[in-house]
């Protein structure tokens, strides 16, 4: 090869590498072109409102509507007549067999592919309308978070024995002015001192800040908590949810667990441990044979209480 | 001074070119910010700053009415004590502007006569940026430069504001560009050392400012350092050091006097003082940012996020130019430095001689800003705005990523069929046409970002959409709500108590003062109690939107505000 030669094929080689150059111009082509794209794929009410009637032409009584994505929250101008406080803080997707989901472009929730089966999907503009169902929903036999206010006695017991200290139930004023009023009657009221030191329903905003509805049981130094439902049916499962609030749950501190300790029939049947930044962590535990007996009752109590933002969901199942 | 090493001076057209341009397109820019500023609610800090320059106006009231008085510690405790973590030099201008254009000639909103200084600050950088940029790679740089800045969704939204951040973003250039000059003329060093006082008036970034310059010294008269004499030699062993540069005596000397001067509260108790306002700095509590899903609140701080942030917020185009410059000033330098190996042009070189170290004060002062919001236990106070001095720097490689890119793009003209050749005149229409196509993805992003500049994001993540996908921060300082006056003032009941969250106080009373917002709309602090409530979205802040749903007993907001359909502020109404 002559050096005439290799000159020859460098300066070729440069040529076309100047002609990188015009990917400067088509980028900005691209960008431009991209910025159009995103604008037509966001909903106009015109879409929401065509969603909306889709999803009320087909609802039935008990199905949820969710959004995907989530954060697409604007849409609840419209369907939220279909959805309560309480399903928005649902503690999870299980026990509901039909899901309405109304998915932005390129939105789906995750899961409902593998677990439910698609009944139909439907376009309103450039929303997607889609109904799932979910045949093997396990049966929710008994919710204690929504019978606590009925069903529930509610107590603190000194670790190191001693007398059992009734909290009272004291129904909230009806002034709509109280925090939670659309969820909680009223609070079982412990030690009158302490503001944080009560049972009740509440939504609070998990670790992921996700709202939850579930049962406030903040844990006190040197007793247990004790919320003792009867009349409570036989089922199979006791199983639910152990969270904090997000500022006490994102801490980066050591702190010792709370415990939730579930006893059935007179036997303790599990104890769930949430740990510091364990999030929204499902626990499980089976009734064996003996089933409830009646009688459930939940003891949640920490070595340490400080910032012990605790909060529990719990649902008798049948399988 | 230190010889050997400075720009050379522009030709005389290019300079009043470069003077005229910038001049124009600083002005219309202000125009631009004056005409839209309205539209952009006010920030939590805003609020903040309108009460401390009124506060300090009434001193100056007082000074006039008794002068001995106000100068005593009680005198300017009484008005100065309030926002003293921060220097006051924009605060004053604040005040002035206000006095001048909403209450003397009633020209403006209050709320815009306020900001106006901020809007002139920005201006100001613009023609700042056009001069720098024209020095160093030409008036095609300079001004590509100076829109590409203007160009930048979140700079755009800052430069609205009657805050600091493109102020000291002002400074922070004047003083590297004085610098700069200073290197040639000793004249700018003195200047360096005044505008250094004034930066330090203006915001606590200018601390960094001086190390910048500091490394950028030692790097390039590394070689000059060293020990002097050889053998036995009378005085060997002495540290030999390069020529002080004049800026440096003139920032170590003015710069403290200038804000000693321009801040009344150090009059009295100065050491105390000063170390108070660096304490609460140094003590400063960590915010909450959301950064792809998580929100930091605490160290370590992700080191990936001014980087990152910078990415997708700034347009594609720019960025990809300013890599482009990036890139091609290394090549350059590190050719000149290595001498024989790919020797530049004789037109080059010359130039290059002219420029020393422009690579690398460009670099350095666009890292520096950067690096410190990386640095894990510094605290990320919000968004991009703590690292915004680097951005005239990237849009200064921008433009000379432009500069080559029309270069690149006219020089395939000559390789074009005859009839596609064109002249001089053409290939500079080719090239102008070239920067319109350019800068149209950066004016329509500013356009599409406008006035939620927190909340936008650019294409590398997929804008708005993308980035509530990815899990970043929708907004802060809740301005916000300056979107939703047309709807509260039509919906929110007669005397309606309504939960403002994140907006503060001083801010709902300015949208009053201006009559954006019905006068007998009541502030309510908490949820509970309140007939309107509004979440400004921020993911440590959902709990409020859900105490507003707990506390209603309803899900169904009855407005949101969204950006390409990404809720910002939801607000729901009590049944």
């Amino acid at each position: 090869m002559t050096t005439a030669f290799l000159i020859g094929r460098v300066r070729g080689v440069k040529r076309w590498i100047q002609l990188l150059w015009l990917l400067v111009p088509a980028l900005a082509l691209v960008e431009v072109g991209h910025h159009v794209w995103i604008e037509s794929r966001v909903p106009d009410s015109r879409d929401w409102q065509q969603a909306t009637r889709l999803v009320e032409a087909g609802r039935q009584a008990g199905d949820l509507v969710v959004i995907s994505p989530w954060w697409a929250s604007q849409g609840f101008i419209w369907l939220g007549r279909f959805v309560t406080v309480e399903q928005m803080a649902r503690e999870d997707d299980e026990g509901y067999g039909r899901i309405w989901e109304v998915a932005l472009p390129g939105h789906r929730q995750e899961g409902y592919e593998k677990k439910g089966k698609l009944l139909k999907e439907d376009r309103a503009g450039c929303l997607t309308v889609r109904l799932w169902s979910f045949p093997r929903t396990p049966a929710t036999l008994f919710d204690f978070v929504e019978q606590v206010e009925t069903r529930a006695r509610v107590s603190m017991v000194p670790s190191a024995g001693g007398p059992e200290e009734p909290c009272v139930f004291r129904a909230n004023p009806k002034t709509g002015l109280v925090p939670n009023a659309a969820v909680q009657g009223g609070k079982f009221r412990c030690d009158q001192r302490l503001a944080w030191n009560y049972v009740a329903r509440e939504v609070i905003a998990d670790l992921d800040n996700r709202p939850r509805l579930c049962l406030w049981a903040h844990p006190i130094d040197g007793k247990r908590i004790v919320i003792e439902f009867s009349g409570v049916p036989e089922g199979g499962v006791i199983e639910g949810h152990t969270g904090k609030k997000y500022e006490a749950d994102r801490e980066h501190v050591e702190r010792p667990p709370i415990l939730l300790q579930v006893n059935a029939a007179g036997k303790t049947v599990g104890t769930a441990m949430h740990v510091q930044g364990g999030g929204w962590m499902p626990y499980s535990f089976d009734l064996g044979p003996e089933g409830t007996a009646g009688k459930v009752t939940f003891e949640v109590s920490s070595a340490q209480a400080g910032m012990a933002h605790f909060c529990f969901t719990a649902k008798l199942r049948d399988e | 001074m230190t010889a050997g090493l400075a720009p050379g001076p522009m030709p005389g057209r290019t300079r009043i070119a470069a003077h005229a341009l910038g001049l124009a397109i600083g002005t219309l820019y202000v125009v631009l910010l004056v005409a839209t500023a309205s539209d952009v609610g006010f920030a939590r800090d805003e609020g903040f700053y309108f009460t401390a320059a009124e506060q300090y106006m009434r001193w100056f009231d007082f000074m006039r009415e008794d002068r001995a008085a106000a100068m005593t510690q009680e005198g300017v405790d009484r008005f100065w004590r309030i926002n003293s973590e921060h220097p006051p030099l924009m605060k004053v201008l604040f005040g002035l502007s206000h006095k001048l254009f909403a209450e003397k000639l009633g020209w403006m909103l209050e709320s815009t006569a306020y900001r106006f200084p901020g809007m002139i600050m920005g201006g100001l950088l613009l023609y700042l940026v056009v001069l720098f940029g024209t020095s160093i790679g030409g008036l095609r740089t300079g001004v590509a430069a100076a829109i590409a800045l203007a160009l930048m969704p979140r700079f755009f939204y800052h430069a609205h504001l009657d805050c600091f951040d493109v102020p000291i973003t002002t400074m922070w250039f004047a003083v590297v560009y004085a610098f700069y000059r200073s290197l040639r003329s000793w004249a700018w060093g003195i200047v360096t050392g005044l505008l250094w006082g004034l930066a330090l008036a203006t915001k606590l970034n200018s601390f960094f400012i001086p190390v910048t310059l500091l490394v950028f010294w030692v790097v390039l008269y590394v070689r000059e350092f060293g020990l002097e004499g050889h053998g036995d030699a009378p005085g060997r062993g002495r540290l030999r050091l390069p020529g002080i540069p004049v800026a440096f005596v003139s920032m170590v000397t003015l710069g403290p006097l200038v804000l000693f001067a321009m801040w009344p509260w150090l009059w009295h108790d100065t050491l105390e003082r000063f170390g108070g306002y660096m304490g609460f700095h140094r003590h400063h509590p960590y915010y909450n940012i959301e950064y792809l899903g998580y929100t930091y609140f605490e160290p370590p701080f992700p080191f990936s996020y001014p980087f990152v942030m910078t990415l997708v917020t700034i347009p594609l185009v720019t960025t990809v130019l300013a890599l482009t410059g990036m890139a091609g000033r290394l090549v350059t330098s590190t050719r000149r430095i290595l001498g024989g190996i790919s020797p530049l042009a004789l037109e080059t070189l010359v130039h290059e001689r002219t420029q020393r170290g422009i690579t690398l004060l460009l670099f350095l002062n666009m890292l520096v800003p950067m690096l410190i919001i990386a640095w894990p236990s510094t605290p990320i106070f919000g968004g991009t705005k703590h690292w915004m001095p680097a951005w005239p720097f990237i849009a200064l490689f921008t433009g000379l990523g432009f500069g080559m890119a029309a270069d690149g793009v006219t020089g395939l003209m000559e390789r074009a069929p005859a009839w596609l050749r064109a002249g001089a005149g053409g290939k500079r229409v080719v090239a102008a046409g070239l920067g319109l196509l350019l800068l149209a993805p950066a004016a329509q992003q500013t356009q599409a970002s406008h006035p939620f500049g927190l909340a936008h994001y650019t294409m590398l993540i997929g804008e708005t959409p993308g980035a509530a996908d990815a899990g970043m921060c929708r907004q802060f300082w809740g301005y916000t709500t300056g979107s939703a006056l047309g709807w509260l003032n039509e919906n929110v009941p007669e005397r309606g108590r309504t939960f403002f969250h994140d907006t503060a106080w001083d801010s709902y009373n300015m949208y009053k003062k201006d009559g954006m917002l019905r006068n007998d709309i009541l502030w309510h602090g908490q949820v509970e109690g309140s007939d309107v409530a509004m979440v400004h979205w921020e993911q440590h802040m959902a709990g409020y939107e859900y105490a507003i749903w707990t506390s209603y007993g309803t899900v169904t907001p009855a407005f949101v505000v969204t950006h390409q359909g990404v809720p910002i502020l939801p607000i729901y109404v009590s049944r």
